[in-house]
């Protein structure tokens, strides 16, 4: 009996015409259909006779869009119940010299926290016992967390030496990484070179914009000029395995394709930007930094797509990619392995206070006695938001795109790490994963834009 | 939720026509996420703030 794949997913083509476009996802199967194949498929399903159609059926059998055989389960059920990551990320501090008007931490208000050596150790010690116990081949250990990772840099260069110390007597590989604001010391870009081998920055724009935006503490001067200072370092130097992202907002969303031209110049070895919406938390709230507009952000960030192919770039956001399928959307469902400055471990970035109402959530384990403990319910909680359990994505296109979005950002705006209903983000994600599906498919026909 | 996103066969309003295919494309997944969730391979560990995995 002929039957149609589970994840079948119908766009129309818009301006009015009686075309669509038909998405398989999970197949990787993309077309561009009239009506009349839309009313065969609702034949199939409601296992009504097919007269004729052989060549159309043909090409949907080929693709998997139409079957014979039950499918297999793409996705599998986490076997795993110990929590061993064989990844950490440190949070050494929460302090930042950065005033950043949208901080989803609001970084630098709060008492300085920093972190201690013992922490660090206790985490590198975890994770290298359980990719020994494992097989795995190697460890890494990041730097992130509600405030500049550099503040206290004492801590970094003492982790990352005892990480290399323990990856080596175990004979494991080690990889290190850093988030950083790109405000940094001649001798902190030094040691960047030498010890990390990967390091994510984050610069909004031009000068007006980022000193805007970013700004250092009160009359420390322009974080721009610094950022570019940085830049400039690790280009001279040819370090390679660096990235930039930006948050955009209305400050910047119609300078976008500047920004990447901008960027180019800046640090022409990259080969992929990060662009990504502003989400109003944090210190939003009393520097009034408003959400972007869905359409106006699709809009540029399409003309800044195209702006990054005139130069080979990527440009890209956390939404709406064609070539990446997920059942979820990041690390947070119960992989994430993040120790905050006081031993709590988070599965979140941005939830990592204890007075942070989302803590409840996403913070799930804690050092004590030099050992990690983990709330094992709160795990399995983290662990099922997938979008298989989540009706409101049910029968989205973007399902296996998005799959959710963030949970923080989630359940900022309804309460439920489950329920995206009033996430405004479902509107630009699907926004421009359609724009990348119908660019998908002017590439294979050779053409040019939409 | 009546305003959830619906983009099935039955949800959509196809007039009666010759069935054709007029384009087809075949997308090469790059990265797949979570397909074996007992190892997580793969996964980034924050998509918004960039992360620090080498996959993302």
């Amino acid at each position: 009996m002929m039957q149609i794949t589970k994840e079948l997913f119908v766009i129309p083509s818009g301006e009015g015409r009686d075309t669509f476009i038909l998405y398989a996802p999970l197949k990787g199967e993309l077309f561009e259909v009239t009506g009349g194949v839309i009313n065969v498929l609702k034949d199939i399903q409601a296992k009504r006779k097919i007269d004729g159609q052989k060549g159309v059926l043909r090409r949907l059998r080929k693709a998997g869009v139409v079957t014979y055989q039950p499918e297999k389960e793409r996705f599998h059920e986490d076997k795993e119940l110990k929590f061993a990551p064989t990844n950490v990320t440190l949070f050494p501090t929460n302090d930042c010299n950065l005033r950043c008007l949208y901080c989803y931490a609001s970084a630098g208000e709060h008492k300085p926290e920093l972190m201690d050596f013992e922490t660090a150790r206790a985490s590198i010690d975890f994770i290298a016992e359980n990719a020994e116990a494992k097989g795995k081949k190697g460890i890494s250990v990041g730097f992130h967390g509600g405030g500049e990772p550099f503040m206290n840099f004492k801590l970094m260069k003492e982790a990352v030496d005892y990480a290399r110390k323990t990856a080596k007597e175990r004979e494991l590989q080690l990889t290190t990484s850093s988030a950083t604001n790109g405000v940094l010391q001649k001798g902190q870009l030094e040691w960047i070179v030498n010890n990390l081998n990967i390091l994510n920055i984050s610069l909004d724009g031009p000068k007006e914009i980022q000193d805007f935006q970013r700004p250092l503490k009160p009359n420390r001067g322009s974080s721009y000029e610094q950022v570019a200072e940085t830049l400039r370092f690790l280009e001279n130097v040819k370090y390679r395995t660096y990235g930039i992202r930006s948050t955009i907002t209305e400050h910047n969303v119609d300078k976008m394709a500047g920004i990447v031209e901008l960027f180019h110049a800046l640090a022409p070895s990259l080969k992929s930007f990060h662009f990504e919406p502003i989400h109003e938390c944090g210190r939003c709230s009393s520097t009034n930094m408003k959400g972007v507009d869905a359409e106006r952000f699709v809009q540029r960030f399409i003309e800044a797509v195209k702006k990054g192919e005139e130069f080979g770039i990527d440009v890209y956001y956390s939404g709406g990619k064609v070539d990446a399928i997920t059942d979820h959307f990041c690390g947070a469902s119960g992989s994430n392995f993040f120790v905050t400055p006081t031993g709590n471990v988070t599965s979140c970035l941005e939830v990592s206070r204890p007075d942070d109402h989302r803590a409840e959530i996403f913070v799930f384990g804690r050092l004590q006695d030099s050992k990690f403990r983990f709330d094992y319910d709160k795990l399995a909680s983290l662990r099922a938001r997938t979008v298989h359990n989540m009706p409101y994505c049910e029968d989205c296109y973007a399902k296996f795109s998005c799959a959710g979005d963030c949970p923080a950002k989630v359940i900022s705006s309804s309460g439920s790490i489950l329920d995206p209903s009033k996430n405004g983000r479902c509107e630009l994600t699907q926004k421009v994963l359609l724009h990348n599906l119908k660019r998908q498919l002017n590439k294979k026909a050779g053409k040019n834009g939409e | 939720m009546e305003n959830k996103p619906r983009f099935r066969l039955n949800d959509s309003d196809a007039k009666s026509g010759r069935a054709e295919v007029l384009r087809q494309s075949k997308i090469r997944t790059k990265h797949e996420f979570n397909t074996d969730r007992s190892h997580y391979k793969g996964n980034c560990d924050c998509m918004i703030t960039g992360g620090s995995d080498e996959e993302c």
